[in-house]
C-alpha cells in the first residue's frame, strides 16, 4: 500500500514523439518531440493545471497520461503502479480509474447514439453492474450533471454546447474514476456557459474527492480551477508553482508574457504594461526547435547562454520550479 | 459634438422564413464618433456579427434590413445600391474577420491580394500597387515583408495572416474598420500583439473601430464605449470604464461576473452563472428576452418590453429593474 500522502499521479521524464511524413518522396521521415522530458506530480483530490499556447504539448501530455498515444520514454505512476507498463486486459481494467473530458462536445459524442447509451458505454465496456444497475446509474449520472432523466432518450444534436459538455462529463464519471483529465473542457463554449460548466466541475470535485489534470490555454480558467499549475512551452514544462503563487509572482519570462498578454477587465486600472513583457513574434512551429532555451527567440531578456544551453527545470524553493537561466521575480 | 462617422438608427433586420419573418436585430441604435472604438459584446447568436454584415451591406440571402438607417458620414448604406456599396467597401469602410485563413484567397499571393484593393479603389498601376502593398506589410510589422509579399496565405502563421488581413483592410485608410472577433483564433501572446497593432493604426490613421467580441477583457483593453447585445437587441450602452465598474443590466452583470477573475481573485468564490441559454429568436415573447434567465424578473418583465432609458449621460439601459 502506498501511504496516503503519496501523489495519485506521478509523471516522470515523459516524452512523446510524433513521426512526421517526409517532405520529399523517399526522403527522411522527421521526428517531432511534442512532449519533452515532462515531470510533475498530482496529489489526490487536487487539480493540476497545464497552461500553454497551441503546439505547447499540453493535449499530448493529456493523451499520454490516458495512454492514448505511444510514450517514447519516461514513466507514469498512478497510485504507485506503472501505468506506462500496462497493456492489454490489465490496461483496459485500469482505465476505469482514469477518464477524460474532451474539448469539443460536438465531435466527441457519437451522433447516432442516444445520450443514455453514450453515458452507459464505459460501464458496458468495463462490465460494471447488471443491466438494471447500469440503467439506474445512467439516470443518477444525468441528475448529477444537471440534466433531466428524459435527456437519456435524446440524441446529442438535440442539445446545446453546454449541455453536451455535461453529457461528456457524465460519461467520464460513469466508472467512478479517481482521476479525470479535462482537456480544454470549456474553450468551445460561450462565456456564460463556461461558468456553468466550471462550477459544475468544481462541485463534482469537492463532493467526490476527484483529482483533476486540467488543461487550458486560458489563465483565468486555470487560476479558478487549479491548486498547482505547470506552464508548457514547445513541449517543455518551464515553470511549476501553486496557482496563487504562479499568477502573483511568476518567474519565467514566458509566464510573465502570458499574464501580460491576457486581456483583463481591469485593463484600465492596471499600471501600463511593461513593454518588454509582451512576447515577440509568433510561437515557432514545434517541428523547428533549435538548441538552447526554446523561448529565447521571443524573450526580451535572452542572453548568449540562452541560445546555447537549455535551462533545466529546477526548484527555486520548496514550492516553485522554473527552467530559466535568469529567472527573477 | 462632432458629426459621427457612423449612425445606426432604429435598425431592424429580419430573416424571411416560410412560417413568416423572424426579427434577428431589433430597433438597434448607436453611433461611432471619428477615431472612437465601440465594442459590440454578447454571446453567440446575439446579433453582433449580423450588425456588422448589415453595416457592410453583406447580409446573407433572405435576410434584409426591414427598418431604420445606417449612415456613414450621412450617406444611408441601408438604402445604397450594389454599385455604391462596392465603391464604399474596402475604401471608406472595411472589415476583418475571425478566421483569416478562410477570409484570404488561397490561390493568390499576399502581395496580389493587398494590391488588388489599391488597383480597384485607387486606380494604381500593378507595379505601384505592389510597391504600396510592401509599405503596408511594413506598417503592420510583418517580418521580412519583401519575401512575404510573394508568399501564399497557407505559408503564413495565424498571427501573420491576421496582419495581412489588417493590411488589406487599412490599405485605403478607411474612416471605419469593423473587426469581427479578430483574435479569437489566435494564441493569447499573438492576440496582445494584434491589439497593439490595432491601437497603433487607429492612432496613426485616425480611423474609428467597431470591435465585435464576446470577451469583456478585450472590450476593456481596446474600446471606449460598448454596446451589450442580447437576442438581437442592445440592452446596455455605456462608456467602457463605467460599464465594468457599474454595470446596470443584469445580463451585463452576469457577463462580467462569469469571467474567472484573477486580479480581484478570491479563487474559492463561485463564478456567477447565467442560468439556461440564449432563447430561440423565433419564440421570444412580448416582454424582455432575458427574463427567463434573470434572477430579478417578474410578471411585468415578461409582459412588456423594457424601453431603452438613460441612466446617466451616455449610459442607457433597457431593463425594468436596473
Amino acid at each position: 500500500m502506498t501511504p496516503p500522502t503519496a501523489p495519485l499521479l506521478q509523471v516522470d521524464g515523459l516524452s512523446v514523439e510524433y513521426v512526421l511524413p517526409a517532405t520529399r518522396a523517399f526522403g527522411h521521415k522527421r521526428v517531432m518531440r511534442a512532449v519533452d522530458e515532462v515531470s510533475f506530480s498530482v496529489a489526490r483530490g487536487t487539480s493540476f493545471g497545464i497552461v500553454g499556447e497551441s503546439g505547447s504539448g499540453k493535449s499530448t501530455t493529456a493523451a499520454a497520461i490516458m495512454r492514448l498515444v505511444a510514450i517514447a520514454s519516461g514513466r507514469i505512476l498512478f497510485d504507485g503502479e506503472r501505468l506506462d507498463a500496462l497493456g492489454g486486459e490489465a490496461l483496459r481494467r485500469f482505465r476505469r480509474r482514469l477518464q477524460i473530458v474532451l474539448q469539443d462536445p460536438y465531435s466527441s459524442l457519437n451522433p447516432r447514439a442516444r445520450v443514455a447509451e453514450i453515458i452507459r458505454e464505459p460501464l458496458d465496456i468495463q462490465e460494471i453492474g447488471t443491466r438494471g444497475e447500469r440503467r439506474a446509474r445512467t439516470d443518477e449520472l444525468l441528475a448529477l450533471v444537471g440534466l433531466r432523466p428524459e435527456a437519456g432518450r435524446a440524441f446529442p444534436h438535440q442539445f446545446s454546447g453546454g449541455q453536451r459538455q455535461r453529457i461528456g462529463i457524465a460519461r467520464a464519471l460513469a466508472t467512478n474514476p479517481e482521476l479525470v483529465v479535462c482537456d480544454e473542457p470549456v474553450s468551445a463554449l460561450d462565456v456564460a456557459i463556461q461558468a456553468q460548466v466550471l462550477n459544475l466541475l468544481k462541485r463534482l470535485q469537492r463532493e467526490r474527492g476527484l483529482t483533476f489534470v486540467f488543461i487550458s490555454h486560458d489563465l483565468g480558467v486555470v487560476h479558478y480551477m487549479c491548486d498547482q499549475v505547470g506552464v508548457m512551452y514547445l513541449g517543455r514544462l518551464v515553470e511549476i508553482a501553486p496557482a496563487k503563487r504562479l499568477f502573483s509572482r511568476p518567474l519565467h519570462p514566458y509566464t510573465k508574457a502570458l499574464l501580460a498578454a491576457r486581456p483583463s477587465i481591469h485593463a484600465r486600472d492596471r499600471v501600463s504594461k511593461a513593454a518588454g513583457a509582451i512576447a515577440i513574434g509568433d510561437p515557432p512551429s514545434p517541428t523547428e526547435i533549435r538548441s538552447g532555451c526554446r523561448f529565447a527567440g521571443r524573450c526580451s531578456a535572452a542572453q548568449a547562454i540562452c541560445r546555447r544551453e537549455a535551462p533545466l527545470l529546477e526548484p527555486k524553493d520548496e514550492q516553485h520550479e522554473v527552467a530559466c537561466h535568469f529567472a527573477t521575480p | 459634438m462632432t458629426a459621427p462617422v457612423l449612425a445606426v438608427e432604429g435598425v431592424t433586420v429580419e430573416r424571411q422564413a416560410r412560417s413568416g419573418s423572424v426579427r434577428i436585430l431589433r430597433d438597434l441604435a448607436f453611433t461611432v464618433q471619428p477615431g472612437e472604438t465601440v465594442a459590440l459584446v454578447g454571446e453567440s447568436g446575439c446579433g453582433k456579427s449580423m450588425t456588422a454584415l448589415a453595416i457592410m451591406g453583406l447580409l446573407p440571402p433572405r435576410i434584409r434590413v426591414a427598418a431604420g438607417s445606417i449612415r456613414l458620414d450621412g450617406e444611408d448604406l441601408a438604402r445604397a445600391d450594389a454599385r455604391t456599396l462596392n465603391r464604399i467597401r474596402g475604401d471608406r469602410i472595411s472589415m476583418i474577420f475571425q478566421d483569416p485563413m478562410t477570409a484570404l484567397n488561397p490561390v493568390f499571393t499576399v502581395g496580389e491580394q493587398i494590391a488588388e484593393v489599391l488597383r480597384v479603389h485607387r486606380g494604381l498601376s500593378p507595379a505601384n500597387a505592389l510597391a504600396r502593398a510592401l509599405d503596408l506589410l511594413k506598417a503592420v510589422d510583418i517580418s521580412d515583408p519583401a519575401h512575404r509579399l510573394r508568399q501564399y496565405p497557407h505559408e503564413l502563421s495565424g498571427g501573420m495572416r491576421q496582419r495581412v488581413m489588417i493590411a488589406m483592410a487599412v490599405a485605403c485608410e478607411p474612416r471605419l474598420l469593423i473587426a469581427d472577433e479578430p483574435t479569437t483564433a489566435l494564441d493569447v501572446t499573438v492576440q496582445a500583439q494584434v491589439f497593439e497593432l490595432l491601437r497603433d493604426l487607429k492612432r496613426r490613421l485616425g480611423m474609428a473601430l467597431i470591435l465585435i467580441t464576446h470577451d469583456m477583457g478585450a472590450v476593456a483593453e481596446l474600446a471606449d464605449r460598448a454596446v451589450v447585445m442580447y437576442a438581437g437587441r442592445a440592452v446596455e450602452y455605456a462608456p467602457v470604464e463605467e460599464l465594468i465598474r457599474a454595470p446596470c443590466h443584469p445580463y451585463t452583470q452576469g457577463l462580467i461576473g462569469c469571467i474567472p477573475d484573477m486580479e480581484s481573485g478570491d479563487a474559492n468564490a463561485e463564478l456567477t452563472e447565467i442560468p439556461g441559454m440564449v432563447p430561440d429568436l423565433a419564440a421570444i415573447g412580448p416582454g424582455c428576452a432575458f427574463a427567463d434567465r434573470c434572477g430579478l424578473a417578474d410578471a411585468a418583465c415578461r409582459a412588456e418590453l423594457p424601453p431603452v432609458m438613460e441612466r446617466a449621460p451616455g449610459h442607457r439601459v433597457a431593463c425594468w429593474k436596473a
